[in-house]
């Protein structure tokens, strides 16, 4: 493309308008020297008929003037007087216009002169003859006239007036033809010089189009380039700014703006340093701006790395950048254009990229990726710890490095199985190490697949489970070990169950007999020392029958001794249903069967109504009546024993208390009170074989429930019995 | 000898023998008292075969008091076999034993017993019992005829072809 708008272009519109003017010019002097010329004849012409005119209208007025005064004349009437007054008045006043246009040099000043002298006489000798007809008689103006002499003035102005007027005619004429000419003269110039003009001005306005369209050719297509630039630098990923020579912002696009935080029309004019501010991010150091370089150097030049931009509000982004002279030609340099861009996601990318490659790295298993013919590609620390071999020894060698020849089947298994885009997962099997050992590796091998999705190679995740299969086989011995082991156990249970059966069975067996076969030589003995004292107690000494009676109460409490065991192995033995019980009803059978519960010798007070319990009547009964028995049996000598028994509810359980006025319980015996055999009473005084409160307990326990007691010695003592309550 | 009211006792311990012996002669009660050692014996004697095939000497008892622990057969056997024997089951039979043992209670009452009672240990308690069980099952307990003067009359019967 030429240079738009360049001097050429000037100069031909220049030119152009300089030929259209002179052209104009000649046109408007031709057309002014013709027109003069046409004004100057129409001129002529036009005094050339008004003397004409004039003289026509002399003559006219002079006859109107004759014509009245014959009139009068002929008639005497006043009335033709009228036309004789105004004809004279307007040949005197021609005549007066005549002289005019003689001073304007229209008409010869002699002639005029002597028309002029003529038309006074003849006016007079109109004058005299209406004069005559006035004082005298029609008859000697008649004469008068009839003397002619009027008729000669009137011959001698006319045929004056007609030589002037012919004269003039032929003026006219002649002016009236140059007229024309002159017409036809203007008429061609003008045709000529317009058609002239209108020739050039069509030439001038081709040219000029021409020009204008070149013109604005060239402006749209700078103005779009202008237009293309300017969105190129908005659109463009990087940011832009320009400085000129100074290193002064001149613009910077929207990316720049982004990036920085200054608008456009904040940062322009601003020292590129105020805008651009940039750190080293390791050191915090400011190196030195690149613009500044770039003006000084004259040539392009690259950042650092790890350069951070210090935006407008303080924040940082770490950028890439670099900086390039604006120069026109080899001219000098104008400015400086810096291009940078955010890479904090290049940064993030790339770190994510560098934390993967570090787990990869450092993972414990071996990590190796392989072309899908086997070729080694990458190797990973875990690799060389399993197998041995360094990276650069493995990559680019044949996965078959690693497998056993007897194995070399699954490899293809493995590629056939990836070609076809599938995963294989925890495959259990063995393979080398760079020193021949076999390693048990449970193996997941992914295909790896480019963009398009073709699988291109593969990802092998190998852990070594040499560890875990010898520990899945000491657990196998181990739990085969314990199997045998509970085998042997189940027998030795079994036995045991066996021998313990037995044993129950024995000790059935034995308490039969204890309720049988021991109490029987009891009751001999009892009996026997009964018959001796009955028969012979008189014979015999009063310290025999004394021992006799030892020997009876003795074998008494034997077998009191007997029941309360057997009792007490029946609680232990049987299996105990619960079910509501009825307290109050048990407890007052069981005191109306019993002797010793009578008020005559023990005052029992129930407080009504009684909770009722889940409970099994047997053992409940066995239970409240060893309390019973003890509460009236402990009492000091001659002391009426008071029981009250009430029961209280506490979450559900209801509480049956024994309270007494018994000689109480001294704080250590109470923790062994309810074993079996613990009589904590010696001697004599109070009889008891030690199981009554051991039957108590067991009772208790064997109903879900407990049982305790508060007391202290001398001041009687509360027993009590928790049992599960009934909701009534 | 004719079809009377007598005791059978069937009782290893040859004391029990003696003071049982001993309370019925305190109480006055004069009806002979059989006794057998153990429970085939018993079986023996009732059913009349071996030594007791005499009905003179050894007639059927009006009363039947049985210990439990005994050798050979137990009472509870004894019971169970009287159980199968429909022309014996009105004797009434009195369980005397030496301990109130729930499942021997139980079982003997399953098998037919009239009563249970345990041995008194005293003299005096047994001097009691013996009178009690005169008054009681020799005086106001009333049995069908047929177990008495009838009962092996019919049991002869039964055994006849005839019928």
């Amino acid at each position: 493309m030429q240079p738009v708008g360049g001097a050429n272009g000037r100069r031909k519109i220049v030119s152009t308008f300089v030929a259209v003017g002179c052209l104009l010019a000649v046109s408007v002097a031709v057309a002014s020297l013709v027109g003069l010329r046409a004004l100057k004849l129409n001129r002529e012409l036009a005094r050339a008929s008004e003397a004409i005119r004039q003289l026509e209208g002399f003559v006219s007025a002079l006859k109107d003037a004759e014509t009245g005064q014959r009139g009068y004349l002929l008639t005497g009437e006043e009335r033709y007087l009228g036309p004789y007054k105004g004809g004279e008045a307007d040949a005197k006043r021609g005549a007066e216009e005549l002289q005019r246009l003689v001073s304007s040099g229209d008409l010869p000043g002699n002639e005029v002169q002597r028309l002029s002298d003529l038309t006074m006489k003849k006016l007079a000798e109109l004058e005299e003859t209406i004069k005559a007809r006035r004082e005298r008689d029609p008859q000697a103006a008649i004469e008068v006239v009839r003397s002619g002499r009027g008729q000669v003035l009137m011959d001698e102005i006319r045929s004056v007036a007609g030589d002037l007027e012919a004269r003039k005619q032929a003026e006219f004429g002649k002016a009236s033809a140059r007229v024309k000419e002159t017409n036809v003269t203007r008429t061609i110039t003008f045709t000529l010089t317009g058609l002239v003009n209108l020739a050039f001005l069509v030439w001038a306005y081709g040219r000029l189009s021409r020009e204008m369209l070149q013109r604005d050719a060239a402006g749209t297509e700078s103005e779009r380039e202008r237009e293309l630039l300017a969105t190129t630098l908005a659109s463009i990923g990087d940011g832009v700014i320009v400085t000129d020579a100074q290193g002064d912002v001149m613009s910077l696009n929207r990316e720049a703006e982004r990036i920085t935080g200054w608008g456009i029309s904040e940062a322009r004019g601003k020292k590129l340093i105020e805008v651009f501010k940039i750190e080293n991010e390791r050191t915090g150091q400011i190196p030195e701006n690149p613009i500044d370089k770039v003006l000084r150097l004259g040539k392009v030049v690259g950042l650092a790395n790890h350069t951070v931009l210090v935006r407008r509000d303080g924040s940082k982004v770490p950028i890439g950048d670099s900086g390039a002279p604006v120069r026109r030609g080899d001219g000098p340099v104008e400015g400086a254009v810096l291009v940078f861009r955010d890479v904090s996601e290049e940064r993030e990318a790339q770190a994510a990229k560098e934390r993967l490659a570090s787990i990869v790295e450092s993972a414990d298993d071996a990590i190796i990726s392989k072309t899908l013919d086997g070729t080694i590609v990458t190797w990973n620390g875990g690799a060389k710890r399993i197998f041995g071999y360094e990276a650069v020894e493995a990559i680019g060698q044949r996965i078959t490095l690693l497998i056993p020849p007897e194995r070399l089947d699954e490899e293809a298994h493995v590629l056939a199985q990836l070609r076809r885009g599938e995963r294989v997962e925890h495959l259990e099997t063995v393979r080398l190490t760079k020193d021949g050992r076999r390693l048990d590796v449970s193996l997941t091998v992914s295909p790896l697949k480019d963009e398009d999705g073709h699988v291109v190679g593969a990802s092998k995740v190998l852990r070594d489970v040499t560890a875990r299969k010898r520990a899945e086989k000491e657990l196998m011995e181990a739990r085969k070990q314990l199997e045998l082991h509970a085998q042997k156990l189940e027998g030795a249970v079994t036995e045991r169950t066996g021998e313990l059966r037995a044993t129950v069975a024995e000790l059935e067996s034995f308490c039969y007999s204890l309720s049988h076969d021991m109490r029987t030589p009891l009751r001999a003995i009892q009996s026997f020392s009964q018959l001796v004292l009955e028969e012979d107690g008189k014979k015999i000494s009063r310290d025999s029958t004394g021992y006799l009676r030892k020997a009876i109460s003795s074998a008494e409490r034997m077998d009191q001794l007997i029941q309360d065991v057997l009792a007490f192995a029946r609680l232990s033995r049987h299996e105990v249903n619960l079910e509501p019980v009825d307290v109050e009803g048990l407890l007052k059978e069981i005191i109306q069967e019993r002797p010793e519960l009578q008020p005559n010798k023990a005052d029992i007070r129930i407080e009504s109504p009684l909770l009722k319990v889940q409970g099994h009547v047997a053992s409940l009964t066995q239970c409240v009546t060893n309390l019973l028995d003890n509460a009236v049996k402990f009492v000091a000598p001659s002391v009426k024993p008071h029981v009250r028994v009430y029961s209280e509810r506490h979450n559900g359980r209801v509480k049956l208390c024994f309270e007494d006025n018994g000689i109480g319980i001294e704080k250590e015996a109470q923790l062994r009170l309810f074993d079996m055999f613990q009589r904590i009473h010696t001697g004599n005084e109070y009889e008891g074989t030690g199981i009554g409160l051991a039957i108590v307990r067991k009772s208790a326990e064997r109903m879900g429930g407990e049982v305790g007691l508060e007391s202290e010695a001398g001041r009687g003592s509360r027993f009590w019995v928790e049992l599960a309550g009934v909701d009534s | 000898m004719k079809f009377g009211k007598s005791f059978l006792v069937a009782e290893d311990d040859e004391n029990d023998v003696f003071f049982l012996q001993r309370a019925f002669q305190q109480a006055k009660i004069e009806n002979p008292l059989h006794v057998v050692r153990d429970g085939q014996e018993a079986i023996d004697y009732l059913s009349g075969t071996g030594d007791f095939s005499d009905r003179n000497l050894h007639p059927l008892p009006y009363l039947f008091i049985l210990d439990l622990k005994m050798p050979r057969k137990t009472g509870l056997d004894v019971l169970v076999w009287l159980h199968e024997q429909p022309e014996l089951r009105c004797i009434p039979v009195v369980v005397l034993s030496s301990s109130a043992q729930v499942r021997d209670i139980e079982k003997a009452y399953e098998l037919g017993a009239n009563a249970f009672i345990v041995k008194p240990a005293s003299l005096e308690k047994r001097v009691e019992l013996a009178k009690l069980i005169g008054t009681f099952w020799l005086e106001l307990n009333e049995v069908p005829v047929v177990c008495t003067e009838g009962l092996e009359a019919t049991r002869k019967l039964r055994q006849s072809p005839e019928l």
